[in-house]
């Protein structure tokens, strides 16, 4: 299908260079850096870093009870050149919240918009007696504009990029995975040997897109979770899942007869497929995981709500799709090349 | 197909009972491991009392071998004359039943005597005998589940000995890191919160198992 229909050629290259490019060289927004800080008497002070703030001349600083939607100012504000002071009033804030309970520190200019910092403080006693006096939620509700950055979140950054070569590798291996296991029920079925080929080139593919997807999913997870390789339920399904398609491959190695080959192989794709989905979808719900989606963390939606994301997201997602539907075809393409040489 | 399952069944331990031969060298396979363990143990100095942990990781992955040996022996002894008599006169269906079955039952005696061996020569930690034992049965079935049909294709192959491993390996990881955490709680007399979980996994794993088996060996039965 992509070796002949140049438009789809085309169509692959646009959409891979548009998230590529856009992924790498887009800006960042503004945001808090890093948020220190200290508690004194009933005050609460707080430093933020903030290089990335444009204009720091009118800075707007709140802190928010997320789940309550409730707002408080500070009372004092000092600005440096590269961090902002703001002191709030402790008890005022304090009523009515449980310990453990996390604040977002928010901030906000004409220029920059609004800019959130997570969990910049934790409660840490509990007054439950009176309600807290919320003010000023008019502020929260602004309307976002269009702006051409991606979000800077606390602890992702300028990883955040890597959404668009991660997640849609995965996506493509998933995809050439379900097409491979299509074609091995569709060859016992049928007993077409070009059913078999496919499934077996689309395991190939997904084995090399698999293994894309490992290696830059190590270097997210160095740089947000600390280390290349945690004890996660997604990590160690994706590590098995791998280890049986590696088997698969190595099985059709140790059979010579063409159709027997075929046929075994169909057996035992359609075995791994099934066990694969299983660990990957299904145990990491049951266990808690560190993926986002699983055990409790925010799914894919703080990343879908952004505009820009979305429109770099989706075509990386078409592009690496259909790129490896262009290798799988250029591998099958070889393969039936070296039988006609062999059998002429 | 009950009655094809129970012929067959009753060949597989006529079989078993007259030679005698398959039973009792995996069960000297496993006391000569156990035995060497123990020495193992004692060359640390004095005689050291097992961890809890590890006591644990050891008898499941001894277990797991000595089913890999059993069925690899079980099929090995299969000919390729009596195959094409099997062929003839049964049902695919219902050889890979009465196959998994008699497994089963197999590997749930070598676990048990590996618990023997186990608790002679490197202590025995279990309190609760009632969880050990629902672990023993449950687990045993998901292994021989497993590498009843990996043997079944590795045989069609080259060099089916490495190969049976190979393709059962990465399938049984997840399978014995479930089996121990539900083997740990046998160690203590309470249950822990995720004791349901765990159990109803393992024995949700083993129901795609057979089904799957079910289904796929048909495909393998011609060759």
């Amino acid at each position: 299908m992509f070796l002949k229909n140049k438009f789809l050629q085309a169509l692959t290259v646009i959409f891979i260079i548009h998230s590529v490019v856009g992924g790498l060289f887009l800006p960042l927004s503004p945001n808090i850096e890093n948020a220190v800080y200290a508690k004194q008497d009933s005050l609460l002070i707080f430093n933020l870093y903030t290089p990335k703030i444009k204009e720091k001349s009118d800075v707007f600083l709140y802190l928010n009870l997320p789940k309550e939607k409730k707002v408080t100012k500070p009372i004092t504000i000092h600005q440096t050149k590269d961090s902002i002071k703001a002191v709030f009033i402790n008890p005022e804030f304090y009523k009515g919240v449980n310990k453990g309970m996390s604040f977002d520190l928010i901030a906000q200019n004409q220029k920059d918009g609004q800019m959130f910092y997570f969990s910049a403080f934790t409660a840490d006693t509990s007054y439950n007696q009176e309600t807290w006096i919320s003010e000023d939620k008019s502020i929260l509700k602004e309307s976002k504009a269009f702006k051409w950055s991606f979000p800077n979140r606390n602890i992702l950054r300028e990883s955040i990029r890597n959404l668009f070569f991660h997640v849609p590798m995965w996506f493509a291996m998933m995809f050439m995975l379900i097409y491979s296991a299509f074609f091995s029920i569709k060859y016992l079925s049928s007993g077409n040997v070009l059913h078999d080929e496919k499934a077996h080139n689309a395991v190939k593919v997904g084995m090399f897109f698999g293994t894309l997807g490992i290696l830059t999913g190590m270097i997210w997870a160095k740089h947000t979770w600390g280390a290349y390789w945690t004890d996660d339920p997604k990590l160690n399904g994706a590590a098995i899942g791998m280890l049986s398609y590696l088997a698969y491959l190595i099985l059709r190695n140790g059979i010579d007869d063409e159709i027997k080959k075929a046929k075994i192989a169909a057996v035992y794709n359609i075995f791994a497929f099934t066990i694969y989905i299983i660990f990957i979808y299904i145990l990491p719900r049951i266990n808690a995981s560190l993926h986002p989606g699983n055990g409790g963390n925010p799914g894919f939606n703080i990343y879908e709500q952004d505009n820009t994301m979305r429109f770099f997201f989706y075509p990386a997602v078409i592009g690496w799709i259909m790129t490896s539907l262009w290798l799988k075809d250029i591998l099958l393409w070889i393969t039936f090349r070296k039988k006609e040489c062999l059998n002429p | 197909m009950f009655k094809e399952i129970f012929i067959l069944l009753q060949k597989e331990f006529k079989n078993e009972l007259t030679k005698k031969t398959s039973l009792l060298s995996i069960l000297l396979y496993i006391a000569s491991v156990s035995y060497l363990l123990f020495f193992l143990m004692k060359t640390q100095g004095a005689l050291v009392k097992l961890e809890v942990k590890f006591w644990n990781m050891l008898y499941w992955v001894i277990v797991l071998f000595s089913i890999i040996n059993s069925i690899y022996i079980n099929f090995s002894k299969d000919n390729k004359a009596r195959m094409l008599y099997y062929f003839n006169m049964f049902r695919p269906e219902c050889f890979i039943l009465s196959k998994l079955i008699y497994q089963s039952f197999f590997s749930t005696i070598i676990a048990l005597f590996t618990y023997l061996f186990f608790g002679i020569w490197l202590g025995n930690p279990i309190e609760n005998n009632g969880i050990f034992l629902l672990t023993i049965i449950i687990a045993t079935n998901a292994f021989s589940a497993i590498y009843t049909l990996m043997t079944a294709i590795s045989f069609q192959t080259n060099q089916s000995t490495l190969l049976s491993s190979i393709l059962g390996f990465p399938i049984t990881i997840p399978i014995i890191i479930f089996t121990t955490k539900l083997c740990r709680e046998a160690f203590s007399e309470s249950i822990s919160s995720h004791f349901y979980t765990t159990l109803f996994s393992l024995i949700g794993f083993n129901f795609i198992l057979i089904f799957l088996s079910i289904i796929l060996f048909p495909f393998l039965w011609k060759e």
